[in-house]
């Protein structure tokens, strides 16, 4: 945990304005660099993929001659130019049980779209071309598409081993279900379903990869140039001072661009064709093989009494993950979201991650957590009802408060509490949930409802309203910040984070020109180079502002400490009697004695005074969560089906808001990638061939302007006592208690209940038909 | 994309000509209004022609122009223009309708009218390189087995495309004429004989032979006491293609049928009349119980896939809430 050298001002000057964005000029005047930008490296030849048109296959022939003779080719690679190390899908999850090993292109092919081979060429449509001219036999395997589908006994095994990727569930729980449900009243239980959907980020992926002899420079839209640098050398047999990467401005990250296969691959193909190689995905390869989100199947099973408090939750989620990387940090999050977030002594999650041969899942803003919402806050609804207790009057009663779930804690009291626990006895470090509920419930006019669905006609379409709470982990990962101080005022910053169009590269630099005490437009920074900036995890998990934040306040924190120490000395007094003003420093007491910075500087090696810091952020003491409470009102047309959203309120905890506009922003596009979620987005697979069938975005269905509500937002503001300047995470929130909210909202609405996302106009129409009138 | 040439035709004849010759060569040539979808086939590798011939830059094709007995619209008109040519939308309320229902604002302000009638099929299997499928020379459509959702009910086999256009079923309801022009002169036919079913050809969705473009659409002035009704289901208010759309024209007088044209799109490879409808509903009261059974007859033999049976009771509902709103 981070120990501020300074103390904090009462009064800010930067942290909590909307300071305007550093990347902003350059992206509204079309200078920024993003990754498919990079277009006249020299040399620079052009890489295509080709792709498994089967589900599973095996490669039994290969005859990459024709391309290669093809003029203007530079080089073709396939599964026997993969390196002999096993490379999972590129993610931070390996799995836990033995299964067959798969490399960077594979003789075994596990999903439509699976990489067969590439090609580097003078252009991008030459290259097109002579994948055309690669001939494969496949012996085409039998396959499994569905999660649930793959675990049953007779399934067709996608990785060599069982389908269960571990072998063993997920499992994990507090108190005892059994003694729970015993206490219970009465036992509800319900399944719910949620789809595969894809990222969609506005701007499709590139990597730009150069050898200069053994030296490896990959230039790409990275969320983690560290982790690529690791993965990188460990391929090619580098030492890691041999590989440099590069992050370009991302347009949009939502989950994407976390991965190393397209990186991968490109260097390989510019090691083989010795030239610099570009590569990409079209919109088609980044809707189909960029990483879905995780559908899923979940069973709740709750005891209750007849206060609709809960006596023991008991919760069962399959995912489905594809044939690699197994998302088992996708599941904990699934798990931590239905545990969690309703008071219970007694809790339980098992969490089934299964192989099948659907493409590839990976991580998307909110990982588990939009899943579980959907599940955990349809549920709720449906417990209300039963009940006859109002929605909103139930959260209230029967949410988490700051003092944390019943139980013991079972982290040692020297470790860190994990953001995502499962255990109880330990207090949120803040905890905003109800006023949430309460300012969110008053500006969209809540109308208690305890007797379930209303049905209102108005204008002859139903009109209804629904909520959902959210309960999220501020993320506890390891960051590290250097922090410059030069003889003109002015600093600088060096972090490994990405500007994903979140906005970190602006917060950053807020938290850095707070604490030293200087204006905005004086901190520099240089961000994203394995050359030039310290080690951070990824940029994700809703960490960047709370982790790198505290980094950054630390650094800078520890460099006006080193700066007031030397020029004490010189000034011949204590540190804490020197002030800092613009480019000078002087004695508190007797302004008139001061020296100029460039004096202090003259003694520094570079002439610079620098402080630094490398945490992982956390607290022993406290669980740091963020919440939210979103309410959806929404119009339903009896002859259709399809439903409208009218309007829209999302109410947040985050701590302290450090950038407001950055902040609405987060919130208004997470409401909108959940009514997308909620409503329309699937990528249904042709059942005969595994092959997604909506790659495209006229199939491929996302919210228009015109689909999309006003959204009003509620900033509930207190700063939390453990983060920067009291921050916690607002990035994957917004869309987490979405497509609960729109559900509970067509159910007031109609009166049916849909637990199957996406919530069509087919679905409810179907619904409304079945129901007796 | 494959590379082709492209060619600025300058008058009509001069593109009927250059096809006829690129036909006779043995060379793929097609060509473009607006290119709003020409350009997304070609990317998807649909179609892959030698020779592109813009139309576009043949000058006074874009008319609307209102006659005596009705309204002449010439074949690069954009939809966008009919949309909001005040004239179509006092007279012609559900063509205006139909075109301002179609694609997107960006795409109704480049696409044409002749464009929007002879655009292929917008089913995922057709349009995606992964699947060769039975209209692009495969050996089965891929619907039969596969995810048919949004697929045909009616008139369709052995192919199930629906298709896509929203002014074709607004259009033939209104009894337009089409004219075509081709290396042996122009032609004028009804709109509604212009597209063909599967059955008769799986290859193509229209009549049209290689060397014929579309140069004219005619509207007849409806007659008096007519009433229109145009709606588009979908799944996203924009940007979005019909589940069911329905388009009827009704002539009556006292609440009572006189002629009535009902129409359905995104349910058949062509814009579909319901004929045995549109016979039952003649000298009929319009009301509640002949509605709905205006609207039964009009699915009857309907033949839903596995995946899209709900399109039935849909358009049957639609059938009658226009036959309603039209008394
Ligand atoms: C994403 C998307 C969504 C869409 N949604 C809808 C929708 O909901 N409803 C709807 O009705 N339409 C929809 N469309 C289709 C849209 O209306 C058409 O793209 C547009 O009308 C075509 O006009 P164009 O002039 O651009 O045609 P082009 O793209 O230039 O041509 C389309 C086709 O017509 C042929 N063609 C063009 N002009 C002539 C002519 N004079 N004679 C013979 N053949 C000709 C071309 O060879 C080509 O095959 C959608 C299109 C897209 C891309």
């Amino acid at each position: 945990m981070a120990n501020s050298t300074t103390a904090k001002p009462s009064v800010l000057r930067v942290v909590g304005s909307s300071v305007t964005r550093v990347d902003g000029h350059a992206k509204v005047t079309g200078t920024a660099d993003f990754s498919g930008d990079r277009l006249s490296d020299g040399q620079l030849v052009f890489g295509k993929t080709l792709r498994s048109p089967y589900a599973s296959a095996e490669i039994v022939s290969i005859d990459t001659s024709k391309a290669q003779a093809l003029p203007g080719v530079h080089a073709v690679i396939t599964y026997r130019d993969a390196p002999e190390i096993p490379f999972e899908a590129g993610d931070d999850s390996e799995p836990t049980a033995p299964v067959a090993p798969v490399y960077l292109l594979n003789r075994f092919l596990r999903h439509a779209g699976d990489e067969v081979a590439a090609v580097a060429a003078e252009s991008e449509a030459i290259a097109e071309e002579a994948l055309e001219l690669i001939q494969v036999g496949y012996r085409v395997l039998p396959f499994v598409l569905d999660e649930n589908d793959a675990l049953k006994p007779a399934a067709p095994s996608v990785r060599g081993g069982t389908n269960l990727a571990g072998a063993e569930p997920i499992d994990f729980s507090r108190g005892d279900i059994a003694r729970g449900m015993k206490e219970a009243e009465l036992v509800v239980e319900r399944t719910y379903r949620t789809q595969s959907t894809s990222p969609l980020a506005l701007e499709p992926r590139y990597a730009v990869a150069s050898w200069q002899g053994d030296r490896l420079t990959v230039w790409k839209a990275s969320r983690n140039v560290h982790g690529d640098r690791d993965k990188l050398a460990r391929i090619f047999e580098l030492p890691h001072d041999q590989v440099r990467v590069v992050a370009a401005y991302l347009g949009g990250g939502f989950g994407s661009k976390d991965e190393t296969r397209l990186g991968h691959l490109t260097a390989l193909l510019a090691r083989k064709a010795g030239r610099p190689v570009r590569m990409g995905y079209t919109r088609e390869e980044e809707l189909g093989f960029g990483k879905w989100r995780h559908a899923s199947t979940t069973t709740l099973r709750a005891g209750l009494k007849r206060d609709g408090s809960f006596t023991a939750i008991d919760t069962t989620s399959t995912l489905n993950t594809g044939p690699y990387a197994p998302g088992y940090g996708v599941a904990s999050r699934l798990g931590h979201g239905l545990t969690y977030l309703y008071k219970c002594a007694n809790a339980r999650f098992v969490g089934k991650v299964a192989y099948t041969n659907a493409p590839v899942a990976g991580s998307y803003r909110g990982l588990g957590a939009p899943q579980a919402h959907f599940a955990l806050e349809s549920f709720a609804d449906e417990i209300a009802e039963q009940l006859a207790i109002d929605p909103l009057e139930y959260r209230l009663r029967h949410c988490v408060g700051i003092d944390g779930q019943p139980g013991v804690r079972v982290t040692a009291e020297d470790e860190l509490i994990p953001s995502q626990p499962i255990e109880g006895g330990v207090p949120f470090s803040s905890n905003l949930l109800t006023r949430c509920l309460e300012e969110g419930a008053k500006r969209i006019g809540w109308q208690p409802r305890p007797n379930g669905p209303r049905k209102r006609l108005v204008n002859g379409k139903f009109r209804g309203m629904g909520l959902a709470a959210c309960i999220y982990k501020t993320g506890q990962s390891q960051s590290s910040s250097i922090v410059k101080i030069k003889a003109d005022g002015s600093a600088e910053l060096f972090m490994s984070i990405a500007e994903i169009g979140q906005g970190a590269w602006t917060v950053l630099r807020q938290i850095a020109a707070e604490t030293l005490g200087v204006p905005f437009d004086k901190v520099h920074a240089t961000f994203a180079d394995t050359d030039k900036t310290p080690f951070a995890h990824s940029t994700s998990g809703s960490t960047t502002t709370f982790t790198s934040g505290l980094a950054v306040e630390q650094a800078a924190g520890d460099a006006k400490q080193r700066l007031l120490e030397a020029a004490a000395k010189i000034l011949e007094t204590d540190p804490d009697k020197v002030i800092w003003r613009d480019d000078f420093v002087a004695i508190n007491d007797a302004p008139e004695i001061r020296i100029p910075l460039a004096h202090v500087m003259r003694r520094q090696p570079e002439q610079v005074i620098a402080g630094e810091a490398k945490l992982r952020a956390g607290s022993k003491s406290h669980i740091i969560n963020s919440f939210a409470a979103h309410f959806a009102e929404v119009e339903v047309d009896p002859d259709s089906g399809a439903v409208c959203v009218l309007r829209y309120v999302a109410a947040h905890d985050s701590g302290r808001i450090v950038h407001p506009e950055a902040a609405r922003g987060q919130i208004a596009g997470g409401v909108v990638q959940g009514i997308g979620y909620a409503l329309m987005e699937e990528i249904p697979m042709d059942p005969d061939t595994g092959m997604p069938l909506t790659l495209n975005l006229d199939s491929f269905k996302i919210p228009n302007l015109i689909d999309t509500p006003p959204i009003e937002i509620i900033l509930v503001e207190e700063p939390d006592p453990i983060g920067p300047y009291g921050a916690k995470a607002l990035g994957e929130p917004p869309l987490v208690p979405v497509a609960a909210a729109i559900a509970n909202a067509v159910n007031d609405a109609t009166g049916v209940r849909i637990r199957e996302l996406p919530i069509t106009a087919e679905k409810v129409l179907n619904a409304l038909r079945s129901l007796p009138i | 994309m494959k590379s082709f040439e492209n060619i600025d035709a300058k008058s009509v004849k001069e593109a009927v000509g250059l096809l006829s010759k690129f036909h006779q060569q043995k060379k793929l040539a097609a060509v473009v209004g607006g290119g709003s979808e020409f350009l997304q086939l070609m990317k998807d590798h649909v179609v892959e022609p030698d020779y592109v011939i813009n139309l576009k830059t043949i000058p006074g094709l874009d008319y609307i122009r209102e006659e005596r007995g009705g309204f002449r619209i010439g074949a690069l008109a954009k939809l966008a223009d009919i949309e909001e040519h005040a004239a179509i939308r006092d007279k012609l309320l559900i063509l205006a309708a139909a075109a301002g229902d179609a694609a997107s604002p960006q795409i109704r302000n480049a696409g044409t009218i002749a464009g929007n009638l002879c655009q292929r099929p917008f089913c995922w299997y057709f349009r995606s390189s992964n699947f060769t499928c039975l209209r692009k020379g495969g050996q089965s459509c891929f619907t039969v087995t596969g995810d048919g959702r949004f697929h045909a009910i009616l008139g369709a086999g052995p192919s199930y495309i629906v298709h896509p256009s929203d002014t074709a079923p607004a259009l033939v309801a209104l009894g337009a004429q089409i004219k075509i022009a081709g290396p042996a002169g122009e032609k004028n036919i009804p709109l509604e004989k212009f597209f063909l079913l599967p059955s008769v050809d799986y290859r193509r969705e229209n009549i049209l032979n290689p060397g014929e473009i579309v140069t004219e659409i005619f509207v007849p002035m409806p007659k008096a006491g007519s009433k229109g009704f145009h709606h588009k289901l979908r799944e996203r208010q924009a940007w979005d293609h019909a589940i069911v759309a329905v388009d009827t024209i009704v002539e009556s007088s006292g609440g009572v049928v006189r002629n009535a044209h009902v129409v359905m799109g995104g349910v058949a490879p062509i814009p579909w009349r319901a004929t045995k409808a549109e016979e039952f509903l003649r000298g009929k009261k319009l009301d509640e119980a002949s509605a709905k059974q205006a609207g039964e007859l009009a699915l009857e033999g309907a033949k839903p896939l596995k995946d899209n049976v709900y399109k039935i009771k849909l358009a049957q509902e639609l059938i009658q809430r226009g036959l309603l709103a039209s008394v």
